[in-house]
């Protein structure tokens, strides 16, 4: 290996690493190591001033490498790798080393041991970075198409995005219509739109859109290919269908929480779900209706499947918002209606806030319980009582006699097995598909070319899911219109000198990302590039040692512990 | 267990709380409010009573009693509630439910209101037409028109209807406040307490951001009852032989009673007319007949010694006419109208440890 030119800089992360590594201690350190031409620290290494720094560095020293001692790679790994960029060197001959996560939060009672575990991993990045080569990013060319799973709002929208931008759109959906929940509910919140005719008009301009093509009672049963050049087999109405595109839109949306038998009452007559509720406010005439009799008092228990203690324990978030809007509905229908709201929080936010403050002016009561003393429906006499301890009234413990019980039932992640096999996508802990990043990479999930909309992902209202639908739409269009999809290099490689096919490598890629070869005269095993995702399973599994990833080959982990390992005064 | 009323707000609404159910239960009203402390979360419990229809709890409570409606939780109410109305609106209400044979709803709802106002002043008419005598032409002669014998026999049935409801009504209260929360065994102390800050010198009244209303409530208060004791002594001159001398002290009296009558209801009924405190924003009827009745009758009053000293015979008499219907729709109704308060407020204050 020729002299190498490496730039090492460390980061003093406003005192999040200072505090406790001594900084310009681990830099004297390291200063010295073969190679490094410039070791440097700084206040931010991610600051603008600090990345100029670097970058007249990286070009008036020559360096061919550096090392970057910061926080963890999940945060800054690609803003240094664009900064390495822009100064002319090759993202990959960057070395992240994590000082903060791995080192000073974790050590923070022993300042001492914490500089002396930095010096050494500053070492195994230089060494790594000593033996760094540049890589160049994998290209894929892309498929002007993509499928878009589930036909609710969040899927029509999307359809009709992609196709505004040239983009061919498959749009499946399981059911044989279109438009999901929204198309059940004749009024929405805020707007107090109708949802059928909201739905019928985006089916009928998705309809008359020659670039989508739409698929009713429909499902996804294989994906194979890359992000970018999908192969999808579906089954429609029976009939498998082959279609290539190049990125798919999961929006497949929720459902309903269920309410066990005897859940608040769930079962007796007269304890019903809030869409059962708001299907009765806006079919009855005159004045609310249950069975046929006139409603004069109801209670609403919120947080029904929502918020457990075990089981969800999420908030679902449209249910406060639509629990008042139908209130409101049904004061309107009857005004002498009584109302009265057992919550446990109220999370009427942004504008809906004006739903809360207009029910309550309007006669809503609000009666608060806690989680620890949930409120209990029963029967008595002939009459639904909800027995609750009222937090707002110094816990009086209160019965109150109304007609109807309507339980606030959150939403829940469809049953969707086979989907979840097909498309191997993560959930989170909800049972709802997880996206890589809440904040800053909202629609993507970790199956590249593969994005999730609407409450899919979790609950949402419609206005939430039609903008992650929009959101899902741009970022599919980002991929598709570009003409190529660059995938990460870091990738298998076999030597095919060492290899002689055994098929060890094939058993062990969750991919399939191998395929076998003709070799000068013998059969070897050859990375299919654009399916391997770098994960380095078959490494170890190769009999003839034969595997190495790029930028992480064995020579460099060797190099790496060795100098973990070495020991200096 | 306390089984909620879901009609019962309306009653109050009526009663003046009309914007009550706009309270998100913040607590502002309670940080406030100079009378809540650690135990007392005043005047939020209430709202939430009768939000809830929780009617038992609302009787046996003192808080509407001790509350001065000095419209301080009004003031910083975010949601616009006003809370004071409803302290107001409450009170209204449990002299309604304290009143025997719930005599007191009579007063409230405007259609009967009216109807028992006309025939009390009816019967006022009636009664003078059927037992005044020929009066005395020459001199105006009060007593001429109207007999000493009647005034005594009047004034005794009267006497005995007040006092017998007064007491029944407040034994009623004794009962309700016995059974809630907020109930102290009453001493001795306590009642001398009571009466000397809360009932001769008002001076909690001083405890309030906006003081105004010490003085003229003061002097309502000492105005009426002033009166009361110069038309005894006047009286006892000439039925029960009181020294002669007493005739000009009720003299002195009567007209430092009548002045600081007139101050006081004067004052109240101009601040209600204009509407801009929180406690005159919202007039309900029932405030305003009190407050008419007390100052007409304390006016015709004054009038009648002015007629008397001019010697103009017929105005004198007419209006000694008008004094006394005045007073007596003042004094039949007064276990039952905003007057109660005068015994109610003091006896929950003893009660509840005040």
């Amino acid at each position: 290996m020729s002299k190498r030119r490496i730039g090492v800089y460390i980061c003093h992360c406003g005192g999040n690493i200072s505090d406790y590594v001594d900084v310009e201690k681990v830099r004297r350190a390291v200063e010295e190591e073969g190679d490094v031409v410039v070791a440097k620290t700084t206040l931010f290494a991610c600051s603008d001033s600090a990345q100029q720094e670097m970058m007249e560095d990286i070009r008036e020293k020559g360096l061919d490498a550096i090392v970057i001692a910061s926080c963890s790679p999940k945060l800054h790994l690609f803003t240094f790798r664009s900064m390495a960029q822009r100064a002319g060197l090759n993202p990959y001959q960057y070395v992240h080393v994590n000082l903060r996560e791995q080192d000073s939060w974790t050590h923070t009672d022993d300042p001492e041991g914490a500089t002396e575990k930095a010096i050494k991993l500053v070492r195994a990045g230089i060494r790594k970075a000593r033996l760094s080569r540049p890589l160049q990013p994998l290209r894929v060319q892309t498929e002007r198409a993509a499928l878009i799973i589930g036909g609710g709002i969040s899927g029509l929208r999307a359809a009709l995005a992609l196709a505004d931008m040239g983009i061919h759109v498959f749009l499946i959906e399981k059911s044989e219509s279109l438009g999901g929940w929204v198309a059940r509910f004749k009024s929405l919140y805020p707007s107090n739109r109708d949802g059928q005719e909201l739905i019928n008009s985006l089916v009928e301009r998705a309809r008359g859109n020659e670039r989508i093509t739409i698929f009713t009672e429909a499902s996804l049963v294989e994906k194979s290919g890359v992000v970018g050049d999908f192969k999808v087999k579906i089954k429609v109405k029976g009939e498998e269908l082959t279609l290539k595109v190049g990125a798919i839109i999961v929006s497949t949306g929720f459902e309903e929480y269920s309410p066990s038998e005897g859940e608040f009452g769930y079962g007796l007559e007269g304890v019903v779900t809030l869409s059962a509720f708001k299907a009765m406010v806006e079919n009855s005439r005159g004045s609310v209706k249950f069975n046929g009799k006139e409603v004069s008092s109801v209670a609403y228990i919120y947080c029904v499947g929502s918020r457990q203690n075990e089981g969800n324990t999420y908030c679902s978030r449209y249910c406060c918002n639509a629990t008042l809007h139908t209130a409101l509905m049904a004061s309107e229908l009857s005004p002498s209606l009584r109302q009265f709201h057992i919550y446990r929080d109220i999370r009427t936010y942004g504008k809906n806030e004006l739903l809360y403050e207009s029910a309550s002016k309007k006669g809503s009561v609000f009666v608060k319980y806690s989680p620890e003393a949930p409120p209990s429906v029963v029967r008595e006499n002939g009459r639904l009582v909800v027995k609750v301890r009222d937090l707002l009234t110094d816990g009086e413990e209160l019965e109150i006699p109304v007609d109807l019980v309507v339980l606030v039932t959150g939403m829940v992640p469809p049953q969707e097995r086979e989907l979840l096999e097909v498309l191997k996508l993560p959930v989170g802990r909800d049972g709802f598909f997880n996206e890589i990043h809440p904040k800053l990479r909202p629609v993507e999930t970790v199956i590249d070319g593969v994005f999730i909309a609407g409450a899919a992902q979790g609950p949402k209202n419609s206005y939430e899911a039609v903008a992650s639908a929009l959101a899902a739409s741009a970022k599919v269009a980002g991929l598709v219109l570009k003409g190529y999809a660059e995938l990460e290099p870091q990738v298998a490689s076999v030597d095919e000198e060492k290899c002689e096919w055994c098929g060890k490598c094939l058993e062990a890629c969750p991919y399939s990302a191998f395929e076998r070869v003709e070799y000068r005269g013998k059969e070897v095993a050859r990375v299919i590039e654009a399916l391997c995702k770098g994960c380095g399973g078959c490494v170890p599994a190769c009999p003839a040692d034969a595997i190495d990833v790029k930028g992480y080959e064995d020579v460099a982990i060797r190099e790496m512990i060795d100098g973990l390992l070495e020991e200096k005064k | 267990m306390s089984l909620v009323n879901p009609v019962f707000i309306d009653k109050i609404k009526r009663l003046g709380a009309f914007d009550i159910n706009a309270c998100f239960s913040c607590g502002n009203c309670t940080a406030i409010c100079p009378l809540s402390d650690g135990e007392n979360s005043f005047p939020r419990r209430m709202i939430r009573y009768s939000l809830l229809g929780l009617e038992e709890k609302i009787l046996s409570s003192p808080e509407p009693w001790l509350c001065y409606y000095c419209g301080e939780c009004s003031d910083t109410c975010p949601r616009e509630a006003d809370p004071g109305s409803l302290m107001m609106a409450l009170r209204r209400y449990i002299t309604r439910k304290y009143s025997l044979g719930r005599l007191a709803d009579l007063f409230y709802s405007g259609l009967s209101s009216l109807t028992t106002w006309l025939l009390l002043t009816l019967m006022g008419v009636v009664g003078i037409l059927l037992f005044h005598s020929q009066p005395n032409l020459e001199k105006v002669e009060p007593l001429s028109f109207i007999s000493l014998d009647f005034l005594h026999k009047a004034g005794l049935v009267l006497g005995v209807f007040i006092g017998f409801f007064s007491l029944a009504q407040l034994l009623v209260m004794v009962r309700h406040l016995s059974m809630g929360k907020g109930y102290k065994r009453p001493t001795l102390r306590g009642l001398m307490r009571v009466l000397s800050r809360e009932v001769f010198l008002q001076s909690r009244f001083r405890e309030c951001e906006d003081r105004s209303r010490h003085l003229p409530h003061l002097s309502l208060f000492w105005g009426f009852s002033l009166l009361f004791i110069a038309t005894v002594l006047a009286f006892g001159v000439d039925f029960f032989g009181f020294p002669p001398a007493s005739k000009i002290l009720a003299r002195v009296l009567g007209l430092s009673g009548g002045i600081l009558l007139l101050y006081g209801g004067g004052y109240f009924l101009l601040r209600r007319f204009r509407a801009q405190d929180y406690y005159s924003r919202r007039s309900h009827h029932t405030d305003w007949i009190f407050l008419l009745l007390l100052l007409l009758a304390g006016f015709t009053g004054l009038l009648l010694d002015l007629f008397h000293l001019l010697n103009l015979i017929w105005p004198a008499y007419i209006t000694f006419a008008v004094h006394l219907v005045l007073v007596f729709d003042l004094l039949v109704s007064a276990p039952f109208t905003k007057f109660a308060h005068a015994i109610y407020r003091p006896l929950a204050l003893w009660l509840s440890g005040y």
